[in-house]
This record gives structure tokens, sequence and C-alpha cells, in this order.
């Protein structure tokens, strides 16, 4: 055997040292006159406002007179970052019209299938939420209802259920060249494209295409407003302003790029992940997994069987998501400087699949709570060859 | 905010470019991508205009989360293949003797697993163990001190879960202490 006396601890720092690149490298000077020259170079052959994609990114965002952002009635082509490639306006409306048929049409689905008594009261137990913060300029949707059966009991039988049923479908793999994910998504505060400060609730409906490269397409509409205090998707009525963002190569950060079917391995995938930025948490990681990836069959039941195996986890009960589709609540409390939130997931009972996350305040310092922060649907996910 | 003026800029260069280009040669490993990329740091740094004046802490968290992005880019765009550091050259044990072949492996093998974590652990390994103030690493990475030690932590066990596996494939467990 080896070293058996000598701890771990002291063999890493000593590797540690060893290796460390800054310890063996000669800093380079720090004379700015190399960066100036560039600039200067730069600005003279009028580069510099194309500098890098990050740049073009935020101005598009930024700028309402550069962002590709018009009305469908206006007689406008839709430029695309690269230059010499466009799409004409016929190209532009009969995406638009399709997306707005489909979204009219699974709207009237939703609406035709769902119980049209009146909205039931906050979730039992829990004081009801203001629809409007103090000071807010923007609508608040209404907590989503959920049932507390038997005080908060632990979530990993309807859990193990889930993953049973994803385990037991046989989903065919997406194999098309582009992954396609829609969304209906609500957030408090600024949203991009802009919402209007008008004290409404302003959903957003976003498409995004994305491909192995993470190069990809987004393109978001603001939905018609409704009033705070909803529980319902907002409907699509007619041609609506939408941003359309493209993304070079690699410019897109997908959530955990390949995720394992095998629950042991997609566990440390989502370690990984929630390693990188401090606010993730396993729920917030299971519903960015399903805002970037049709997941399988295999890949749903290992995701239910990583938060099977977790800690903190609660079953809410069976709920109704604002599409008026029934599933399978469960949610997590954590709490930071002094600020709660829950984050809850709705899930499909016969599939295993995502319905709708959302986001609640359940106390902060010096602010109204309990609040929804958030929430998205999950309304599409699937793969198509040729970009909109 | 500031106005964008290049004296001002030349400030923020020679006051933060040691610390961005050690964090970037950490976590490529490559003294010439850590140069290009502290370039292109600095580079978006003036484009982006001006930051409060607020004794430069808003400036060094812009300019490492601006840099940790860039390198994480170049990382996923798959110039991961280059070798962070000679793995099979470990300085020799001390004294020659008793089990050196042993410990000489041990070395190895833990230096194998500092490899194969991701370039972010090993980064922060790599701070950590040189002495650098928790303090430091935490305003490096934009994170609260406790959070910094978490990752810290985290970053720890996966070192010991690599070298455990790879112990474990040659036949040999070393006895691991927790601190």
């Amino acid at each position: 055997m080896g070293d058996t006396d000598r701890s771990f601890e002291e063999l890493l720092r000593e590797a540690a040292a060893e290796t460390d690149p800054w310890r063996h490298a000669t800093p380079p000077s720090a004379d700015p006159a190399r960066l100036m020259a560039r600039l200067t170079r730069e600005r003279e052959s009028g580069q510099e406002t194309l500098a890098e994609p990050a740049i073009i990114r935020r101005r598009m965002l930024a700028e309402p007179a550069i962002i590709r952002r018009r009305m469908l009635a206006e007689p406008a082509i839709i430029p695309r970052r690269m230059p010499g490639r466009f799409v004409s306006r016929r190209s532009v409306t009969a995406m638009a019209g399709a997306f707005a048929g489909v979204l009219a049409a699974s709207v009237c689905i939703v609406w035709l299938g769902r119980d049209h008594a009146p909205a039931p009261a906050a979730e039992v137990g829990a004081p009801t939420a203001s629809a409007r913060p103090s000071g807010a300029g923007y609508g608040v949707p209404g907590l989503l209802p959920l049932q507390f059966p038997q005080g908060t009991a632990p979530a990993r039988p309807v859990l193990a259920t889930l993953a049973r049923a994803a385990a037991a479908r046989s989903d065919p793999p997406v194999s098309a060249k582009y992954i396609a994910i829609r969304l209906q998504t609500w957030s408090a505060g600024p949203t991009q494209p802009s919402t209007p400060d008008d004290g409404l609730v302003h959903a957003i409906d976003e498409r995004t295409w994305w491909t192995s490269d993470f190069s990809g397409e987004q393109i978001k509409t603001v939905l018609p407003p409704q009033s705070p205090g909803v529980l319902v998707a907002s409907p699509s009525v007619g041609p609506q302003d939408f941003a359309q963002v493209v993304y070079g190569p690699g410019d897109l950060k997908v959530a955990i790029p390949d995720p394992s079917a095998q629950a042991p391995i997609l566990a440390g995938q989502i370690d990984a992940y929630l390693h990188d930025a401090a606010d993730r948490t396993l729920v917030t990681a299971a519903a960015d997994l399903f805002r970037w990836h049709p997941l399988g069959a295999g890949q749903r039941a290992a995701l239910l069987q990583v938060l099977h195996d977790a800690d903190g986890l609660i079953d809410r009960g069976e709920a109704t998501d604002r599409a008026g589709r029934p599933g399978q609540a469960i949610s997590l409390d954590t709490t930071a400087d002094g600020t709660s939130t829950r984050d809850i997931l709705v899930f499909d009972r016969g599939t295993g699949r995502l319905l709708d996350y959302e986001r609640v305040l359940l106390s902060r310092p010096g602010g109204s709570a309990p609040a929804l922060v958030a929430y998205t649907l999950y309304v599409a996910a699937g793969g198509v060859d040729t970009l909109p | 905010l500031i106005p964008r003026d290049d004296a001002r800029f030349e400030a923020l260069f020679k006051r933060f470019h040691h610390d961005v280009f050690r964090f970037l040669i950490r976590y490529t490993g490559q003294r010439q991508q850590a140069e290009d990329l502290t370039e292109e740091t600095f580079l978006r740094a003036y484009k982006y205009g001006g930051f409060p004046d607020d004794e430069g802490d808003h400036a060094r968290a812009w300019l490492f989360k601006t840099a940790r992005r860039l390198a994480a880019d170049a990382y996923r765009r798959g110039k991961r293949e280059a070798e962070p550091f000679d793995m099979n050259d470990p300085s020799f044990p001390e004294p020659v003797g008793d089990d050196f072949a042993g410990r000489l492996a041990d070395k190895i093998d833990v230096r194998r697993a500092l490899r194969r974590l991701n370039p972010a652990d090993r980064t922060l390994l790599w701070a950590y163990y040189n002495a650098e103030p928790i303090e430091q690493i935490a305003a490096e990475l934009g994170v609260r001190v406790n959070t910094a030690h978490k990752r810290l932590n985290r970053a720890r066990l996966r070192a010991e879960r690599q070298y455990r596996r790879n112990n474990h494939a040659n036949g040999r467990l070393l006895r691991v202490r927790r601190s």
C-alpha cells in the first residue's frame, strides 16, 4: 500500500502548490499601450461596434431602433445578424401566422377543457397574495391553488410514482437538427422584451430553437394583458409585436447540454450545474432542464429519481396549472438573506413531463408576501430540421 | 458612473490586470490563451463605458464575471484538450527510501484527480491552496464568503472522489483523513 499515513488534504495541498500555473508564470506587463492601440485601430477602421457578439446582442435588446422588433403590419424586412442574409416579410408573416394559429388553437383547447367555475381561493392555510406589490408598475398573477394533504408530506412517494410512469413510456428520441422549445413566462420586474408599465399582467410567449453548436434563435412575443390576480394563461389574439434574436455558435448557455438518462450521472451533472451559480436549487435545475431539452422518457425518469433522492421536497397534491392541465405538484422552500422562497413544480402524472414551474416569495424583509415572483408554462418541446 | 476616459481606464487596467490574468491562466492553463482573454476582458470593460466610483469593487466584480464567461466559452468551444499542467512530472517525494514508489504513485494520482476536475473547481483549489484569502476568492467569484467556502468544499470533495476512483482502479487505497 502507498503512503497510508498521509491525508488526502496534504496531498492535494502539495499537488495544488506544485501545479498552479500562476506560480510558474511570469506575469505579463501591465502596460495598457497595446490594448489602447488596438482600440484606436478598431475605432479608425469602424470595427468597434461590431467587435463581438455579446455587445451586439446587448445593443439589440437595449435599443428599440436596432432590435428586430416590428409590427407585422409594417412593410418591413427583418435583418439577421449575418450580413447578406435576410428574412423576407412573407416568411416572417407565414411563420408568425402559423405560430399565432397554433397558440390560438392551444389556448382554445385549454379554454374549452378547463372548468369555468370561479377561480378557487389561494392555497389553503396561506395568506392571500397581494396582486400588486406596493410600488410595482406591473400586475401580478394570483397564486396557484395548492393542496396540503396531511400537512407537509415528503414528496418521495409521488416522485417514485412519477419516475415509474416516465420510465414506462417509450418516447421516440428527438433526432431533428434543431431542438424547439416553447414556453409561456411571466416574471416580476423588468422583462425582455419590455412590457408596458400599466399595472396589468403581461406574460411572454417564448420560442427557442437551438442546435448542437449552441447557436439558434429565440422569438419572444408579449401576450395580451390580463388583470392582476389572474390564474389562467394569457390567450393570444391577432398579430403581436415580437422580438427575434439570433445567436451565433456558443452564444446560448444551455443548461446541462447532454443530460444523462442514468440517475447517478445526471445527479453529478446537476451538482456541477448548481455549482456554477449560488442561487440555483435542485428544483430550478429541473425547471432549467425542461426549459432547454425535450427530455426523453429515460431522462425524465432519471431526473425524477434524482428529485426523489433529494431531501426537503414536499408533496403539494394535485394541482391545475395556468393552462388548465392537471398534474402533481411538489415544492421546495429555501431561505437566503432573510428572504424565503418556494419553488413549485407541476408534473404530468402520466408522462412525468414538467407542466409548470412557479416561484413564490414567502417572506421578505420590508415587503409584501406571499407573492408570485415568476412562472413558466412548458407549452411544447420537440425538434425541427429548419429554423422558422 | 464615471465617464469613459482613457486615463481612468488605464488606472483600472493597471490595478486589476494581474488579478484577471492570474485567474485566467489558472482557468485555461495556457499562457497565450490567458493573455488573449485578459485583453478581451479589458477591451469589453472599455466598451462597457464606466464603473461606479466605489473603490473598484464594482469594476472588479464586473471584470471577473466577464473573464469567467470568456474562459468558460473558450472551454466549451473545445479548447479543453490542452494539458493544464504536466501530470507526470511531480517533484520526487523526499526522502528516497521507504515505499518511494507508493508515495510517487499517490502524488501522480492526486495530480490526475486535480486534472480531471472542471476548470472552475481547479481554479478555486489552486487559489485556496496557494494561500489566497477566502475574502479575495469570494470577491473574484462575485459571491459571499460562505458561498465561496461551500464551493471550495464541493471542489475538494470532487477531487477526493476522483482520487478514490483512481486508487480503486489501481488497486490501492489511501487512508483519507478529513480535516
